[in-house]
């Protein structure tokens, strides 16, 4: 670790165009996270077209500042509402709703605000000093091992999004189908573009990814939309209070580790990760009966554990070119469009660009932990904000976001068109998130596969030669497995339940 | 969900289909015989089975979840579609009038759709968008956006 580059990219990012603007990512993170039916991926996806016209560093240094702001925000709308603003804020609503209700709101949302702050910090350290290593241990991947991680990377989030796997299988494969359109990696023979130039390099991956995220939301806003105001609790205390930080501070700890661990696995985002160190306060706690009613460490744990995430998914990103979770996903997609492949290499060719992710990720906790705590009560106003207005500007924001990318109105249509989609795959089922991560590992999948098979000469046995690429291989079908039988169960469970409620009548 | 569930698995199935027809004129390599149809056949074979075992998931396990059907008589879903219309549109219209009208009309006509009858705020929320998106994407980060009428103005 060259500590002397990674002060100077510390210093880079404490310049005042570089602060104001992660500050801005920071407070646009928080406002997209606090409000319902706004996710941090969304954010992102919105935000990347205004990157365009920034360097480098300082366009990570905002859409770095978002991601963080949004893990956080979505604990307000969670415990003032009983809302999530992001999944990663389902867990916090477990207690921080509950609080709220006896009238602690400005409890919760302190200890969320302090969690979040030191677990993302964790989560920031771990990164820096782990994902050198990381990319050290990947520079002896060849194109088997590529392979089968990007195999891997979608089985893990094929086994966590849906509740049907099968459906989740299916939106992995139909977005693996969809990167084909497009030229042929190794040939460049066009496939299946109809004639449209346009679609020669793939279908273009932000318009995609804000279709599928952005506008299909806001189809699915409009047709459950219902007028009237929603009514939100006063907020005052700004910290928390030395007792409450005593007594969460080991749970914070725990759940920023196990938050950064979750997150650097690919395909695993903030919502396990929260879950997972909720559910490990809850084992450890001596009084476990009391989660769910309104436990202050139900919110710590969770809270920094989806924080803690934000780190940890950027260690597959940096080091391997694998998002961690959607959000990073559309992160990678934007270190491509500014003309950088993460992954091993780049710590070798662009280590300063890799510090400066560190540094700013160090600067966008700090600044949402500020923002957050001068700007609670103004946030919690902001839930209250009438959807009638937000959704025009939102439907606004997200097509000319797709335009901005190559100023063509084919992919504002193509925007329109996969919003359309996304809205008709979510509402039967099926999960986005591997379609979004199909889009960005598939091109890694074939293009490795391809490779693999031209040295093997056509012989596909020489991946399982691999003992690396054999282990992922092996992981990626276990968890599709265990998910499916972990389904069945759970289907079993329920339809025992229904028949007893029938029984019963 | 029974029935949902066989038109999404047959449409799998109907995917696959096209993708293996379609990919047959594509070229072969003459030495490896793995050419561009190789990964897309091979997804869309995956995509196959999917499909298979979603249909037979369906019928051989009685499912405790309701269908989410779409009907048109929905006035949620109407609303949804007219706004879709309204989308496509605003972008076509937007090429000719420019961004800046073309956006206050859409945003004015959207949140009508969606019960605000709010007047000078629908106009003013209209008004500063239309205004910041112009100002930060052209101002600030140089991206042409259509100004249509208002070239000789602006």
């Amino acid at each position: 670790m060259d500590f002397g580059l990674y002060l100077q990219c510390l210093f880079n990012a404490l310049h005042p165009h570089a602060l104001l603007v992660i500050f801005a990512g920071c407070l646009g993170g928080i406002l997209v996270g606090s409000l319902p039916g706004l996710t941090a991926t969304m954010g992102v996806a919105l935000l990347v077209p205004f990157s365009f016209g920034m360097d480098m560093d300082v366009s990570i240094g905002m859409l770095l500042g978002l991601y963080c702001g949004a893990m956080y925000g979505g604990s307000i709308s969670s415990i003032l509402i009983h809302t999530p603003g992001t999944p990663a804020a389902a867990a916090t609503m477990l207690d921080g709703y509950p609080l709220s209700q006896q009238g602690q709101a400005s409890r919760a949302l302190s200890m969320s605000l302090t969690a979040s702050f030191i677990g993302g910090l964790l989560g920031c350290l771990i990164m820096t000093f782990l994902s050198p290593q990381v990319s050290i241990f990947a520079l002896k991947f060849s194109t088997s091992e590529y392979f089968a991680l990007a195999v891997f990377g979608l089985s893990i989030i094929v086994s966590i999004s849906s509740q049907n796997v099968l459906k989740g299988v299916m939106s992995g494969f139909f977005g693996l189908i969809l990167c084909t359109v497009g030229s042929d990696p190794i040939s460049g023979y066009p496939r299946y573009i109809f004639g449209q130039m346009e679609l020669y390099e793939g279908p273009p991956f932000i318009p995609t990814l804000i279709g599928l995220f952005a506008v299909s939301e806001i189809l699915s806003g409009v047709e459950k939309f219902t007028a009237g105001k929603q009514v939100v609790q006063q907020v005052s205390q700004i910290l928390p209070t030395m007792a409450d930080v005593k007594r969460c501070l080991v749970t914070i700890i725990k759940g920023g580790v196990i938050g950064s661990f979750i997150g650097s696995i690919p395909g695993a985002g903030g919502d396990i990760a929260a879950f997972v160190s909720y559910g490990e306060a809850k084992r450890s706690s001596k009084t476990p009966e009391k989660f769910g009613t309104g436990m202050i460490e139900g919110v710590a744990a969770s809270e920094s554990a989806n924080n803690g995430c934000t780190g940890g998914a950027m260690i597959p990103l940096l080091s391997l070119g694998v998002p961690g979770d959607s959000v990073t996903a559309i992160l990678l997609g934007a270190f491509i469009i500014h003309g950088l492949q993460p992954g091993p290499l780049l710590y070798k060719e662009h280590i300063d660009i890799v510090y400066m992710v560190f540094a700013s990720m160090l600067v966008a906790n700090v600044a949402m932990f500020i923002l957050g705590a001068t700007g609670v009560k103004f946030f919690a106003k902001v839930i209250g904000i009438d959807k009638r207005m937000l959704l025009p500007i939102i439907m606004v924001l997200s097509l000319i976001g797709s335009y901005s990318m190559r100023n063509s109105f084919f992919d504002v249509f193509i925007t329109l068109g996969f919003g359309v989609v996304g809205y008709l795959l979510q509402r039967f089922g099926f999960p986005l998130p591997p379609i979004l991560l199909a889009l960005i590992l598939g091109p890694m999948a074939e293009s490795n596969l391809r490779r693999t098979l031209v040295i093997s000469q056509g012989d596909p046995s020489v991946i399982l030669h691999q003992p690396i690429a054999m282990f992922l291989l092996i992981l990626a079908v276990v968890s599709l497995v265990m998910s499916y039988r972990s389904q069945r169960k759970v289907a079993a469970r329920m339809l025992a339940a229904k028949k007893a409620n029938e029984a019963d009548k | 969900m029974k029935k949902t569930n066989t038109i999404w698995g047959i449409l799998g199935l109907l995917l696959c289909a096209y993708i293996w027809i379609s990919s047959a004129s594509f070229p072969t390599d003459a030495v490896m015989k793995i050419g561009p149809d190789f990964f897309p056949r091979l997804m869309a074979t995956g995509m196959g089975i999917a499909s298979v075992l979603l249909l037979i998931q369906t019928y051989s396990t009685e499912s405790t979840a309701k269908a989410e059907a779409i009907s048109f008589a929905d006035p949620g879903i109407q609303r949804a579609l007219i706004i879709l219309v309204g989308a496509v549109v605003y972008v076509i219209v937007m090429q000719y009038l420019g961004f800046i009208p073309a956006t206050i009309i859409f945003m004015m006509f959207m949140m009508y759709k969606l019960q605000f009858r709010q007047w000078v705020r629908m106009l003013l929320v209209s008004v500063a968008t239309a205004a910041f998106v112009q100002i930060a994407f052209q101002g600030m980060l140089d991206i042409q956006l259509p100004m249509g009428i208002l070239e000789n103005f602006l």
